[in-house]
């Protein structure tokens, strides 16, 4: 190659370099009749996020996200295990993100969000009180103003907008035999947050949370008509796990905390409840939980006892204070019901 | 209100045709004999146009190698002020007997992106700019704020009202790293030009249109305003030539006439380009070839 060539080609790799840093992909929806050369506004105000994941790197942050549910009355904070629930296709719910420390303190420095919805077919996010609706949306949480930090976009708003689907029923944990059903996830809403350097036009990812997107819709008034779902149907004696929509579990790898569910046939069993204890061990047979309480409960008036859980990735923040958790090796496949997580009846004192 | 504005700007600009780059306003061909820059020397636009694409032709696509590497190194020199829209056709055939190491589609997104006619180059703009998202016909990936830039450097107005609402939300300290500082003022500046080749004689119309003493108070506060004017693309102006490029007559007026207002003469800096006098600095872009 000549010497022109050379110097040519390395020019030219410079000049798109420059220009190929980093690109931002944002989709505005229902926005049929924006003006030619206006802003979509769902692509501002393109900020990139960089990083690894949270606590899977091995870096916890100090900080974490807190979703509140503003549109519940009362008011009430989301859990990543479960989700946003108990909201209609099309319903528009109002969510406060809070950012704070295990203290209680917020951050010191300026904060960027990226939320995105993912999955199901139109759901969509955006600032509380804009008239936009988006796929992913990113903002300041809160601005360096001066020597003092002002709040930024602290609200937001999600529509939901894929039909309900139904996973099942549960057994209610208030009124022994009566059953709740449970709408399978078909979106999640996931949020990205740390500290942004306007500077050096940079984010530095401190930590994310995905929540799932359950839309509840209307159940039939003969519950028991052909067409729903049954995944209980043919539990026998032992023990047998289902994920988070009530489908056969083997789960991996775990990243987020989720609820899963383990079902029993019990013919002998008169009371409504069994009370069981949950295990599990790592890949090398170690016990990593041990007797967590777990509560079988009738469903209906069936011989079928189910009781759920929270499967946490070892070494999750805060993993010893979630109720109901069983740890679970991370990123290694952990098939369910193979000796990783045994559940048992527990013995009476 | 913005059409009376454009449709004025427009008329302020003329509209020279697209492909009229000469060889004296490009530094990669100055001291070369090669075909492609011989025929970019030709005074009369439509006879150099033929020349150059003859001259594209047998080396780009000759069947020897090394003519075409030649020609490929000469074109890779002078596209980023030269304008080759003329001969996209013969850059797109040439993608066939490229090697892997010369990215044709690349450059030929740029030439198109730099030099199409107007209503092509918004066009190709739109996407980038106002969703941030997209690539160029041939799948160039341009950042937006590359996008941005290109806009506001050939005075495409018309993405105005789209550059002011991305920078309303980004803080002084981002914009300034995302390299946007001079934006405004080169929409202000280049706003409306018809190619990118006539956007510096544009701003620098303009800039004489400026009173003096608006200048000598808007270039030290201004920094957006400052890296404009230092930025634009300045043609060689060789002293004691015939027929100079009106860019470096227009800037020679601003020289002088601001050094007449000043009545003193100002101090040369004692290292090129770092004056604080922006006299100073024009001067040192005139005397820079």
């Amino acid at each position: 190659m000549s010497r022109i060539q050379t110097l040519s080609a390395v020019f030219l790799r410079s000049v798109l370099a420059v220009m190929a840093l980093g690109v931002t992909t944002v989709h505005a929806v229902g926005q049929t009749a924006a003006r030619r050369f206006s802003i979509d506004p769902c692509s501002l105000p393109d900020l990139g996020f960089s990083g690894g994941r949270g606590w899977v790197q091995g870096s916890p942050g100090r900080y974490f996200v807190i979703l509140t549910n503003l549109s519940a009355k009362p008011e009430r904070e989301l859990s990543v295990a479960d989700g946003l629930s108990g909201h209609k296709p099309g319903e528009t719910i109002l969510l406060g993100i809070d950012i704070r420390s295990r203290e209680g303190e917020r951050p010191s420095y300026p904060v960027a969000v990226r939320v995105t919805v993912t999955g199901g077919r139109e759901g969509s996010v955006r600032p509380a009180g804009a008239s936009y609706r988006c796929r992913e949306i990113a903002f300041f949480w809160n601005r360096r103003d001066g020597s003092r930090l002002e709040p930024g976009v602290e609200k937001i708003e999600l529509t939901v907008d894929s039909p309900a689907r139904l996973a099942g029923f549960l057994p209610d944990e208030t009124v022994p035999r009566r059953t709740r059903p449970l709408w399978a996830t078909t979106g999640q809403l996931r949020i990205d947050f740390g500290e942004t350097d306007a500077a050096r036009d940079e984010q530095h990812r401190d930590g994310e949370a995905e929540y799932a997107i359950r839309p509840e819709g209307v159940l039939a008034v003969d519950s028991a008509s052909k067409g729903i779902p049954n995944p209980f149907l043919n539990i026998k004696a032992a023990s047998e796990f289902f994920g988070p929509n009530l489908e056969p579990a083997s789960f991996s790898p775990i990243l987020e905390p989720f609820r899963a569910y383990v079902a029993v046939r019990n013919l002998k069993e008169a009371s409504d409840a069994i009370p069981a204890v949950g295990l599990t061990r790592r890949e090398k047979g170690d016990l990593l939980t041990s007797g967590e309480s777990i509560l079988l409960r009738r469903l209906g008036s069936s011989t079928i006892f189910i009781g759920s859980f929270i499967v946490l990735p070892e070494g999750y923040p805060d993993s010893a204070t979630v109720p109901g958790r069983l740890l679970l090796s991370p990123v290694l496949s952990v098939p369910l019901g193979l000796g990783t997580i045994e559940v048992r009846e527990a013995k009476p004192d | 209100m913005r059409a009376p504005i454009l449709a004025f700007l427009a008329l302020l600009t003329g509209s020279p045709v697209p492909g009229t780059t000469r060889v004296n306003e490009m530094s990669g061909c100055i001291a070369s004999d090669h075909p492609i820059c011989v025929a970019l020397r030709a005074d009369e636009p439509k006879e150099r146009e033929a020349a150059v694409r003859q001259a594209v032709r047998e080396t780009l696509l000759s069947s020897e190698l090394e003519s075409r590497d030649k020609a490929w190194g000469i074109l890779t020199e002078i596209f980023w002020k030269t304008d080759l829209y003329p001969y996209l056709d013969l850059l797109d055939a040439f993608k066939p007997l490229a090697q892997k190491n010369q990215n044709v589609a690349d450059l030929a997104d740029l030439v198109e992106v730099n030099f199409a006619p107007r209503s092509r180059r918004i066009e190709l703009l739109a996407p980038l700019i106002l969703s941030g998202s997209g690539r160029l016909p041939r799948g160039t990936i341009l950042l937006r704020t590359s996008a941005i830039e290109v806009a506001a450097r050939q005075g495409l107005v018309e993405f105005l009202p789209a550059v002011t609402a991305y920078l309303a939300v980004l803080e002084p300290e981002r914009i300034r790293a995302r390299r946007l500082i001079s934006v405004p003022a080169l929409f202000e500046l280049c706003g409306g030009a018809a190619s990118r080749s006539d956007a510096t004689v544009v701003a620098l119309r303009r800039l004489l249109a400026i009173e003096e003493r608006t200048l000598e108070n808007r270039f030290p506060a201004d920094e957006g305003f400052r890296e404009a004017v230092f930025s634009l693309e300045y043609a060689r102006c060789p002293l004691g030539v015939e027929k100079e490029p009106e860019s470096c007559a227009l800037l020679r007026q601003i020289v002088a006439r601001q050094l007449e207002y000043r009545g003193t003469p100002p101090s040369p800096a004692a290292i090129p380009g770092e004056s604080t006098d922006w006299v100073v600095r024009l001067q040192e872009i005139l005397s820079r070839y």
